[in-house]
């Protein structure tokens, strides 16, 4: 192998960069974790261009042996599915960790804080770079080590229970999808007489008999389902996106939410087409109910950040919506909804940060006309606020546009009920920041005090936080402007998803077509 | 043939860019130069466009610029595209010439806020959104700018976001509007279906396209109705009709320049547009047109009737702004597309006027609304009150003003559909011809109360600046009066011209603008038929009886403050808006939040206890060793997990083999 490994160094920069960020002084650490993070989206950033936008099929693929007789190899590459993924990574846990400046400041404990959110983002970019069903999972499973950590020992005041609650569901789902790992591979190669092998592009070849595919689909979806939050699985998201320190809330909902559809796409849908279809009714019923009835809760929620809680929730509903509607538009949407809902969502938690730390609660009814003082938090609120209701023109429209489109075009009453949350979405998210920076002052409580300057001056956005938030503004306009620069590159990725979901019965058994 | 489209967005797009980074920074004067001086530009373009235009025979009228290819998913492509065409023409021509007007009046209205560079920068926003709404060659970009808008009527609306009041309007206008961008958005899915994924206007709609391909052929007759439906819940949720106008009245929260240009002259009159633009989609359903004009008909007279007992000048227009609104409708129903599209135009002028003159009087007392407390401002407001009057005559409808040939067009167009349609379009002729009495009535009540008589409120604040106040003597409670300057004045008196003589656009026997629309548009009705004629007399007299009674009851300007005692409950009904209101609140809002609290309590909160209560003892022993966790607790786990993946993995192996 004489080509640059590029895809190695992606994964192991973060992983490497980590142990040092141990070994450094304090005061370096915070200065560390920035600069690994902004080389590895430097060199996430730099494939966009080099990768062919028009060829299918992996690229910079990279093999090494290891445990051949298990089947297990080292491989990894990259496509157009994951291309955006590994950018997305890198940016938001750059952006985290620029806005960890509060956490930076908290003593000896900065060093592994800092380690932990550059394990956790190799881990992830492992994950959308495995082409091994078995790296795969592994990858899978360390990310779950440092985002436990993140939330368990740098939380808020219930941190133990949100970090338990967090390791339970997620080990449930990883111990289903470890059996399914295996499964997979023991039934394949079974079925077509070869040796045990989990490489991607062979099982994929090979095909998994129709038989199978049920078990093995819930299997896999048991993780995914869990790990995007589908309801009702959902139960350690809220405790843990409230409870983690809003940094980590941004990558945890950010990215590593998106592991999960990145595996239904990988993994589940051309793998199991068969089951996919089987199971659209329930599936699809359940990211309906989990969008309508998350916008419902984030409709009432007192607490802000358990309101981001829900309409993160929500819109990952539409996501996983886009994906079963197995058709270009839907999975086409799914995917640039990826990387859309990744920055959104993160410079929403970044902004309940910005908000929290000025005036101390998370209360919405202690709020009112912050705007007054805070005129660029305020814009930058209001921007982000409607992107994330779907403002056409800003960049989530036009991946929840594919996927209610995709979905209608396959039932127009699943389509159709999805696309009404555009209504409650308008709701609370007005209902947020109109809350928070409109109105009337509060002529008592802690926004009153910080009105009146009895806490020091009330200063509008900080450098740290300008430097984090101007990137995914930017891209919030810049995506929804031009989303063909998304939709141009993931076109390939997506054909070849859907042609694979159109072989009803898998080319190994052989049919005699129709 | 020229197509300057996409600098007339651009105009305003700069505008709004500089005034919303750099505005903070910059003089009053500078604001107002660039904020005024980017919409008169659009102005010039549009004119220039229009000229160019008239110059090419009719059918090669249209003209398509694309800029860029937005989005591609499978057989999915849209690209951002721009459409210059008859209707496209005419309405950018409303939007940029009125709006510049209304810019103007706004250096005079807001000469003394603190947010002048945000307000410029905001109506430069809904002027580039409104523009893209009406210049857009697809479905899709359609939307945009009609969301583009609903977020400048948000701004705008709220402009004074620190009154709680305020806020509220704003979020109930944005929440209403996008049920209709609800609508729109199931539109576009179902004609995706139904046209292979084209969305643009030459495909779905012929234009400009020689052989246009008749909706019928393409899908079912269901399907074409429930996009022309669903097409029009869209457009009655962006122009007010019933039952989605309940945002209209409240939105008056904003500046009164706002409601002049969005809430009056432009973007509520979007739904009108989308309709005649899609003309062919509601013609190819034709039970679709009966759906509007029921809807149309009955907010008409809704909003008449509400219109005759309210005591704020603001809400009067502002269910004025929805009766008319429904007229144009009622013409488009009928099948009288151009002439929905005149009475827009006019409706443009008058309606504008409407809110600048009551505007000026806001202006001049100091912030007062209630007409109650008004009155005897004839002398002292000359200038005001005489084109209130010209823009009162055209709202009713009176020889020669402009309102009294664009509106007896839709009477007329009515009459004509009823003469083959049967008894229900009389049944609607008949409405259009009642609430022309009310509409008489209703104006001329605001008129009488506001400015004859004595005044009524208490004494005027002395004038802010001291520049152009009133004088006159001690003890005069109008010694304070502010009156409006130049700025204010200048636009009213080229809008109160446009009131008068805007009727010339389409007079019978010269039919400029109906045949100019007439590729984009068609219209119902001969002007110069003898049916028109008996409707325009018949309109005038109705008009008339409404006015005679206003003067009857308030020529004296008689306060209105008796009403409830004489007409009891009839009255309280109305002002309570027929308990529309209460009723989204009761049976909507109220019953939304309920469930969402019920799912809280009996769903949510079970299934994030699930975690700890499901898997019982596991947690209640990891609990106790919480304290040790970072150390024991993950090692043994991964630990664990490992092991038990080597063990399975032989197992699978040895069986396997």
């Amino acid at each position: 192998m004489t080509q640059f490994p590029i895809l190695s160094v992606i994964v192991f920069l973060p992983i490497v960069g980590a142990l040092i960020a141990l070994a450094l002084p304090r005061r370096a650490a915070w200065g560390w974790g920035i600069l690994v993070a902004l080389v590895d989206l430097a060199l996430a950033l730099a494939l966009i261009p080099l990768t062919q936008s028009g060829g299918a099929g992996y690229q910079f693929v990279e093999h090494a042996r290891w445990l051949p007789e298990l089947g297990i190899g080292y491989a990894l590459g990259v496509d157009g599915l994951s291309l955006f993924l590994l950018s997305l990574n890198g940016l938001i846990t750059l952006v985290a960790l620029i806005a960890s400046w509060p956490q930076a400041q908290s003593g000896d404990r900065v060093r592994g804080y800092i380690a932990l959110m550059l394990l956790l983002a190799g881990a992830m970019q492992g994950v959308f770079l495995a082409t091994n069903v078995f790296l795969f999972y592994i990858f899978w499973e360390l990310m779950l080590v440092p985002a436990y950590l993140l939330v368990g020992m740098f939380g808020g005041p219930r941190r133990a229970y949100a970090a338990i609650k967090f390791v339970l569901y997620t080990a449930v789902g990883s111990l289903l999808m470890l059996i399914g790992v295996i499964w997979l591979g023991v039934v394949v190669s079974s079925n077509a007489g070869v040796s045990f092998t989990l490489d991607l592009p062979t099982l994929l070849r090979l095909g998994v008999p129709v038989s199978a595919q049920g078990i093995l689909f819930l299997a896999f979806m048991a993780a995914f389902a869990v790990k995007s939050g589908l309801f009702p699985f959902h139960g350690w998201a809220p405790d843990a996106y409230v409870e983690a320190p809003a940094p980590v809330t941004a990558v945890v909902a950010g990215v590593m939410a998106k592991t999960a559809i990145y595996g239904m796409l990988r993994i589940v849908a051309p793998l199991f087409p068969v089951a996919m279809r089987t199971y659209f009714p329930l599936i699809g019923t359940l990211a309906v109910i989990g969008i309508l009835y998350f916008a419902l809760q984030a409709l009432i929620s007192t607490d802000f950040k358990r309101l981001l809680a829900y309409v993160s929730l929500s819109h990952m509903g539409v996501i996983v919506l886009g994906v079963f509607a197995l058709n270009a538009q839907g999975i086409q949407g799914a995917i640039i909804q990826m990387v859309n809902h990744g920055i959104i969502i993160a410079a929403l938690f970044l902004i309940a940060a910005a908000i929290e730390a000025r005036i101390g609660v998370r209360r919405l009814a202690e709020f009112g006309a912050l705007a007054t003082r805070l005129p660029w938090l305020a814009t930058a609120f209001l921007i982000t606020a409607l992107a994330a209701l779907g403002l056409p023109g800003l960049n989530s429209f036009a991946g929840e546009f594919l996927a209610f489109l995709g979905a209608f075009h396959v039932n127009w009453v699943y389509g159709g009920l999805a696309t009404l949350v555009v209504i409650p979405a308008a709701w609370y998210m007005l209902r947020f920041f109109q809350g928070v920076m409109e109105g009337a002052a509060p002529e008592s409580g802690p926004v009153a005090k910080a009105l009146a300057g009895a806490s020091g001056k009330l200063a509008d956005l900080r450098w740290q936080e300008w430097l984090a938030l101007i990137p995914l503004i930017a891209l919030i306009f810049y995506l929804g402007i031009f989303p063909a620069t998304l939709t141009g590159r993931t076109e390939a990725a997506t054909q070849q998803i859907v042609t694979a979901t159109q072989q009803v019965t898998p080319p190994a058994i052989g049919t005699t077509g129709g | 043939m020229l197509n300057l489209t996409p600098f007339i967005l651009l105009a305003p797009l700069v505008g709004f860019v500089a005034l919303g980074l750099f505005g903070r920074a910059l003089p009053r004067a500078v604001i107002a130069v660039i904020g005024c001086g980017v919409v008169l530009i659009g102005f010039a373009l549009a004119v220039a466009d229009l000229i160019s235009m008239l110059g090419v025979a009719p059918a090669q009228r249209v003209s398509d610029v694309t800029l860029w290819t937005w989005i591609t998913a499978g057989t999915f492509h849209v690209p951002f595209g721009l459409l210059s065409d008859p209707l496209s023409a005419v309405m950018l021509l409303v939007v940029t010439g009125v709006g510049f007007l209304i810019h103007v009046y706004s250096i005079g209205y807001m000469e003394g806020d603190p947010g002048f560079w945000r307000f410029f920068a905001f109506l430069n926003f809904f002027v580039f959104a409104m523009t893209l709404l009406v210049a857009a060659d697809n479905f899709l970009f359609l939307l945009v700018g009609w969301a583009g808008v609903g977020l400048a009527s948000f701004l705008l609306i709220g402009f004074w976001y620190t009154r709680a009041s305020a806020a509220a309007a704003a979020r109930k206008a944005f929440v209403v509007n996008v049920i209709g961008d609800f609508g729109l958005l199931i539109a576009i899915f179902l004609l995706f279906g139904a046209y292979h994924g084209a969305l643009d206007y030459r495909t779905v709609l012929g234009i400009g396209s020689a052989q246009a391909v008749a909706p019928t052929s393409v899908a079912p007759g269901g399907v074409l109705l429930a996009i022309a439906l669903t097409l029009f819940v869209a457009a009655a949720a962006k122009s007010a009709q019933l039952p989605l106008h309940v945002w209209l009245p409240d939105a008056m929260e904003g500046p009164t320049p706002v409601s002049a240009l969005i809430h009056a002259a432009t973007m509520v009159t979007a739904g009108v547009y989308l309709v005649a633009r899609a003309h062919s989609l509601f013609t190819a359903a034709p039970t679709s047109l009966v759906v509007v004009a029921v809807v149309a008909g009955a907010t008409a007279f809704f909003a008449a009737t509400i219109a005759c007992v309210q005591n704020d000048i603001k809400r009067i227009l502002a269910y004025s702004t929805m009766s008319q609104l429904g007229y144009m409708f009622m013409g488009e129903a009928a099948g009288g597309f151009s002439s929905g599209i005149f009475h827009l135009v006019t409706h443009a002028f008058f309606k504008a006027l409407l809110f600048m003159c009551a505007g000026a009087v806001i202006h001049a007392l100091g912030g007062e609304q209630d007409i109650r407390k008004m009155g005897g401002l004839r002398e002292r407001l000359a200038g005001t009150f005489w084109l209130f009057v010209v823009s009162g005559l055209a709202l009713a409808a009176i020889f020669p003003f402009a309102g009294f040939w664009s509106k007896d067009a839709i009477l007329g167009a009515i009459l004509q559909r009823a003469t083959t349609g049967g008894a229900g379009w009389y049944a609607l002729y008949a409405v259009g011809l009642l609430t022309a009495g009310l509409t008489g009535f209703y104006i001329f009540r605001l008129i009488f109360v506001t400015f004859f008589g004595a005044y009524r409120g208490a004494p005027v604040a002395a004038a802010h600046g001291g520049g152009h106040a009133a004088g006159g003597r001690a003890g005069d409670p109008l010694a304070g009066l502010h009156l409006p300057g130049l700025a204010l004045m200048a636009p009213m008196w080229v809008l109160g011209a446009l009131s008068l003589v805007g009727g010339a656009l389409d007079l019978p026997g010269s039919q400029l603008l109906s045949d100019f629309l007439a590729p984009a548009a068609p219209s119902a009705i001969e002007l110069t038929s003898a049916l028109f004629w008996v409707s325009l007399a018949a309109g005038l007299i109705c008009a008339l009886v409404g006015i005679a009674i206003a003067w009857s009851r308030y020529g004296q300007g008689q306060a209105p403050a008796g009403d409830e005692a004489r007409v009891g409950a009839l009255v309280v009904f109305l002002r309570r808006r027929w308990f529309v209101d209460d009723l989204y609140e009761g049976a909507i809002v109220r019953p939304i939040l309920a469930l969402s609290r019920g799912l809280r309590f009996g769903v949510e909160d079970d299934t994030l206890e699930a975690g700890s209560r499901g898997l019982g003892d596991a947690v209640g022993s990891l609990s106790a060793g919480l304290r040790g966790l970072q150390t024991g607790f993950l090692r043994n786990y991964t630990l664990t997990l490992f092991l038990g993946a080597v063990v399975i993995l032989v197992y699978f192996i040895a069986v396997s083999q």
